[in-house]
Formats: C-alpha cells, sequence, structure tokens
C-alpha cells in the first residue's frame, strides 16, 4: 500500500521542527511565570525563583537554534570512523543492532500508529486506574498490549494479562504494598 | 570510617535476608539487562520503586545488585547476540562476538565477568579509600563552592553527552523547568503549577524516570522491534592460559584508567569503555599482533573492567558530594533521598554504618555476580528468545505501577505517560536524557545555593578561591568535551 504523501511530508515535518515549537512553548512559559513572579512577587526568594525561571527558558531557547546541521556533522565523523572505538555511542548503538535495520515506509506508519495507541491505551489506564482498580487497569492494558500492538491471539493475550496480573497483584499483597481497589474492591 | 565500621557494613549486609534480596536484584537486573534495548539504567528505573519499601540499607543493596547485574547482562547479549543491552556494552561487542563465533563464547563471558569481578573489587576499595578524605575537605565548603561544583557537573555533563551542544543544553534547561514545578523554597509562592493543588508538591523522580526510561523505551521497541533470531553456543566457560594472561592484562589496565575518568562528572563509563578498547587496539596494532578483528579477548577484558570500574567511581563523588555522575547515579541519589538518605560530605561522619554497608553490598554483589550468574550463561541466553512484545508489555505494566506506588498517586501515573511521549519525542529529536534528569535533580539544589551565594556576597565569584577554581576547570571540561566531540566520543548514557 502507497503512504499518502502528505502523512509522511507531515511526519517528517514534526520530526524537522518538533523539537524548536517544543522549545518555543516552554521557552515562553518560563519567560512568562518568571516575569509573573518577577513582578508580582515581593519576597527576596520567589523574586530569585523567577530570575532562574528566565535563565532556565534561556537555557531552553537553545533548543530552537538546534539545526540538523550540528548532526551532519557527526554523522561525517562517525561514519569515517566506522564502528571502531571514535564512533559515538549512540551511533554505533544504531549502527550495531538489528533495530536500527531500515524498514520500508508501510511498517513504519503501522509501528507509530501502534506506538500511538499504547499512549493511548496508557491514558485510558491513568484514567480508569481509580475508578477500576489496580487488577482490572492493569489486565486490560497488557491484553490490549498483546492483542493489539504484538497480535497475539486471544487466548494468549487473555492468559498472559491474567498470569501478569495474578503474580503483581500477590506479589505486592505479600510485600505489603496497597494497590488501589477502585469502586469494585478487588485487591489482594 | 574504619575497619570496625566495615565489618559491621558485612555484618548487615551478610544478613540472610539482604543477603537474599541481592541475590534476587542480580537475578533481575540481569535478567532486564539481557532483553535488548534495556539496560542498567532501565533496570534501576523500573525497580527502584520496588525498593522504597525495604530499609534504607536492604534498598541500596538491591540497587547496587541490580545495576551491576543490568551491566553483565547487557555484556551477554553483547558477546553471545551482537545485541549490546546498554551503550557501554558495545565496545564489548565487537570483539565478544567475533570470540563467540570462533566458538570462544565462553571464554569471553568468563574474562568479561571476571575482569568485572576485579574492576568491581579495586573500585569498591577506591570508594573506600578515597571517599572518607574527599568528604573532610567538602566540609569546608560553603554555599559559593556547591554551587561552583553544581556549575561543573552541568557543564561537563552537557560537554560530553550528545553529539549536539545546543541540545544538550536545551535538555538541561527542560530538566531544571521540570525541577522548578512546585513551591518555591522559603517563599511559598506557586510556579509553573497553573492552579493545580497536586503539582503545588512538584514533580516526583521516579514517575518522571520511568516516563523518560521505561515507557520511553517501551515506544523504541514498537517503533523499531528488536531481531533476535541468531543463536550462539556457549561452548566451554574456561578461558585458555594465555587468554587469561592477556585478558587479565587489559583487565588491569581497563581498571586502571576506568576509575579516575569515573570520578569526573559526565565521564559515563561507556566513554571509559571505548577509551581502553582504543587503547588495547593501539596495543595490538604497536605490537604488531593485529588480533583485533579475529576475536581478541582484550578487547573484551579492557572495555568490561573499565566500564565497571568507571561505574564503581561514580559513587564516591555520589556518596561525598552529593552529585551524581550520570544518569545512572542520578538514579541512585534519587533512591537515597526517597530513603531519607542525604548524600553528602556529612554522610561519612553522621551515617558511616550506611556508607559501610552499601561498601559491602559492593563486594556481596561482585561475588554474586561472579558465583551465580557464570553458570547461568545458558539459561540467560534462552531469554532472548522470548518474544519481545511479551517482555515490553510487563515492562509497560510495571512502570505505570512503579509511576503509582512512589507517592499512592494517581496523578504520578499521568506524570509517568505524558513522561513517556516526551521521552520518545526527545529521543526522535535527538535530545539527549542524561543532561535532562541531571538537571532536574541538580536544579533545585543550583537555585537554592545561587541565592545563599548572592546571599552571602554579591562579589562571591571573585572572592572564593574555590569557586574561581571550579570556573577554570568548566573551561577545561568544556574545552575536552569539545574535543571528544569533534572525536565523535560524546553519547548519552542510555
Amino acid at each position: 500500500m502507497q503512504v499518502p504523501a502528505t502523512v509522511t511530508s507531515s511526519a517528517e515535518g514534526l520530526k524537522q521542527h518538533g523539537l524548536r515549537i517544543f522549545c518555543v512553548f516552554l521557552t515562553a512559559l518560563c519567560a512568562v511565570e518568571g516575569t509573573r513572579m518577577l513582578l508580582q512577587s515581593r519576597a527576596t526568594d520567589a523574586r530569585w525563583g523567577g530570575w532562574y525561571l528566565l535563565v532556565v527558558g534561556l537555557l531552553i531557547s537553545f533548543g530552537i537554534f538546534a539545526t540538523e546541521a550540528d548532526d551532519t556533522d557527526q554523522s561525517r565523523d562517525t561514519s569515517r570512523s566506522g564502528h571502531g572505538p571514535e564512533a559515538s555511542g549512540d551511533d554505533q548503538m544504531a549502527s550495531r543492532t538489528p533495530m536500527a535495520e531500515e524498514p520500508n515506509a508501510e511498517p513504519v506508519q503501522k509501528r507509530t500508529r501502534y506506538a500511538a495507541i499504547f499512549f493511548a491505551a496508557a491514558l485510558v489506564y491513568a484514567w480508569a486506574l481509580p475508578w477500576v482498580g489496580f487488577a482490572i487497569a492493569n489486565a486490560l492494558f497488557v491484553a490490549a498490549y498483546l492483542l493489539i500492538i504484538d497480535k497475539q491471539r486471544w487466548f494468549v493475550a487473555v492468559g498472559i494479562a491474567v498470569v501478569v496480573d495474578l503474580v503483581l497483584v500477590i506479589g505486592m499483597g505479600l510485600l505489603g504494598v496497597f494497590l488501589p481497589t477502585g469502586v469494585y474492591g478487588l485487591s489482594s | 570510617m574504619t575497619l570496625s565500621d566495615l565489618a559491621g557494613g558485612f555484618a548487615t549486609v551478610l544478613d540472610p535476608s539482604v543477603l537474599l534480596l541481592a541475590l534476587l536484584g542480580c537475578l533481575v537486573g540481569t535478567l532486564i539487562g539481557v532483553l535488548p534495548g534495556l539496560g542498567p539504567v532501565t533496570a534501576v528505573a523500573i525497580l527502584f520503586p520496588l525498593t522504597t519499601y525495604l530499609d534504607p540499607v536492604s534498598g541500596i543493596v538491591v540497587l547496587a545488585a541490580i545495576y551491576y547485574g543490568g551491566m553483565y547482562g547487557g555484556s551477554t547479549t553483547a558477546i553471545l547476540l551482537n545485541i549490546p543491552g546498554e551503550s557501554a556494552s558495545i565496545a564489548t561487542a565487537v570483539e565478544g562476538n567475533l570470540m563467540a563465533k570462533r566458538g570462544r563464547a565462553g571464554s569471553a563471558l568468563a574474562m568479561a565477568a571476571v575482569t568485572s569481578f576485579v574492576a568491581g573489587i579495586v573500585g569498591t576499595v577506591g570508594v573506600w579509600l578515597i571517599g572518607p578524605t574527599l568528604s573532610q575537605y567538602a566540609l569546608n565548603f560553603g554555599a559559593p563552592e556547591m554551587l561552583g561544583l553544581l556549575l561543573f557537573s552541568l557543564v561537563t555533563i552537557i560537554g560530553v553527552t550528545s553529539t549536539s551542544l545546543l541540545r544538550s543544553f536545551a535538555a538541561c534547561g527542560i530538566g531544571m523547568m521540570i525541577g522548578a514545578v512546585g513551591l518555591v523554597a522559603g517563599s511559598g509562592q506557586a510556579r509553573l503549577t497553573f492552579g493545580s493543588l497536586e503539582l503545588l508538591q512538584g514533580l516526583d523522580i521516579v514517575p518522571v524516570l520511568m516516563g523518560l526510561f521505561g515507557l520511553a523505551e517501551v515506544t523504541r521497541t514498537i517503533l523499531s522491534p528488536p531481531s533476535t533470531e541468531e543463536k550462539m553456543l556457549v561452548g566451554s566457560l574456561r578461558p585458555t592460559s594465555d587468554e587469561f594472561r592477556r585478558g587479565m592484562g587489559a583487565g588491569l589496565r581497563g581498571t586502571a584508567s576506568g576509575f579516575p575518568l569515573g570520578l569526573l562528572p559526565g565521564m559515563i563509563p561507556t566513554i571509559a569503555a571505548f577509551l581502553s578498547f582504543a587503547t588495547e587496539k593501539r596495543r595490538d596494532l604497536r605490537k604488531g599482533e593485529r588480533r583485533f578483528g579475529t576475536g581478541a579477548v582484550e578487547g573484551v577484558a579492557g572495555p568490561e573492567a573499565a566500564n565497571n570500574a568507571a561505574s564503581m567511581a561514580g559513587f564516591v563523588p555520589l556518596l561525598c558530594l552529593g552529585i551524581p555522575t550520570g544518569a545512572t547515579m542520578a538514579l541512585v541519589l534519587a533512591a537515597m533521598l526517597v530513603y531519607g538518605i542525604i548524600p553528602g560530605p556529612l554522610l561519612f561522619d553522621q551515617h558511616p554504618d550506611f556508607v559501610a554497608s552499601i561498601i559491602a553490598s559492593f563486594f556481596i554483589a561482585n561475588v554474586i555476580l561472579l558465583v551465580l550468574n557464570l553458570p547461568l550463561v545458558g539459561l540467560w541466553a534462552k531469554l532472548i528468545t522470548v518474544p519481545t512484545g511479551i517482555l515490553m508489555s510487563i515492562v509497560a505494566a510495571c512502570c505505570l505501577m512503579g509511576a503509582y506506588l512512589t507517592r499512592n498517586s494517581f496523578i504520578d501515573v499521568w506524570v509517568a505517560v505524558i513522561f513517556g511521549i516526551v521521552g520518545w519525542l526527545l529521543t526522535e529529536w535527538k535530545v539527549p536524557i542524561a543532561p535532562l534528569v541531571m538537571g532536574f535533580i541538580l536544579g533545585p539544589l543550583l537555585e537554592a545555593r545561587s541565592l545563599q551565594a548572592f546571599g552571602l556576597s554579591p562579589t562571591f565569584f571573585i572572592e572564593r578561591p574555590i569557586f574561581i577554581a571550579f570556573m577554570a576547570a568548566i573551561a577545561v571540561s568544556f574545552i575536552f568535551g569539545m574535543r571528544m566531540r569533534r572525536k565523535g566520543m560524546a553519547g548519552d548514557e542510555e
């Protein structure tokens, strides 16, 4: 299946300019909050806290100016040195492990969708935890991961989820650790 | 610290329950360390919420055991499968996997374990000998000196942990910003809380690290699943006498170079391992033996010893000055703070029993690793064949649970998930995580010390010789970092 060009270009755009946008946002946040503290506070500690935040904002703003050129120089250096000790740790890691294999476009898009599903599941877990309790939230989270992301058969996913759940709930119970029970009151 | 203190430490650690915990820590640490992509930092990050339910000594013993286990696990997969569990094992993978292909995997693993053990013991003795002296000296430090030391630590880490200086500065700033959330110390003024009552107490380090290391790692694995189809036979664990002699020589040289390097902030064990690899390779070329490239035992023993010695040395500034030298040490510092122990110059005076127990636990963890893990090499190798998806779902579940357990707070689960997304994005943008963690931990200290220093004297920066010395050290470390960057030796710890 052909990946739409707009999807690829917007993903690339986010990768290229994402850091810049992120740093602009954080810098602005620091500047606004720091200025507010300076203007509204009379206590020395609080005013110092405002100055501190402005300096932090300045540090973050460096990320706005980070360009691909920084890495280009580096990649030239590491490509020259190959796998030898002169190459950077991360670059070597990337080049040596199978994780670095360049996948084709379709699986990349699919995997990105899986990553999004993973975080969505984690957010649902965070939302549901106070209501349904750890035992149910955890079992559902693990089962969903195995079913949707890992493509396991449903009985395998449910079986593993139940075993993991039992081990964690009983293990924590033995350690005397209290996990949230939720409205159903399920606990070890 | 006297010998009787140390004997007391051994007595504490040799308690059967503590020993059992150390054993479990080694096993679990190795188990996580052998998984592709997961290293000692992740192992410590995932498991340390569980140790908060133990007493401080047992907690630190377990963490040390997990750390050692994680490092050893990384080396095992590096040698057997050419998959370094963490960046410090990459140098080991180069020659170690070639040895494995020659049918000498067992020998490579044995030499890695033996030299790691020797380096660990030498490093522990170093901590014991240097620690109290450095602590005594550090007692003279006032706010300006501590400010100088904090700035030195941050700048050094910024200088060596990434390929881009601008990204490192930004990462440090982001960490400091996260650390600034909550009430401003001493004034009660809310900062970056946006009206949230939960955020008034600030962000706890555990959920932040669960997200940055644990959940972000799971995401990276989803995006690039590792292949573990390659199989390798372990073979005999006994090295030949020639291999042992050459390996031990390289191991001792690695220990000698790794320990002093590990004392410096930002000098992560990975760099020490690569420097040792480079030294051994140059030595090999100079002698005209040309063993490198065919599976040289020196290429396994040297980096492994240097890695271990540097890791051990990191405990000296952590215990004596309260300054972590990298992400792992930052985690250990966070754990100590959770246990109610504040590392710094007074630690050796106020809690000599605790420090003695830590040092004794290093010895014990080293012995356990040597005695236990070597015979289990075959088992660890088999573990890698367990589907990654199943392992990652368990890792994610543990991270989310760990985030909640720190303060029994639901908002911490949200924090972990949000920082998981942030951690993944930062990796995509090639922003290093280590300066962020350092900024998060050291930021509040930096703010407090700078306020105190300026309160003492607005011109302290030209009056205090130690502060001036630290500024000079910052300049030197910056130049050194630039040179390392030019040579392509900078890199993040995880």
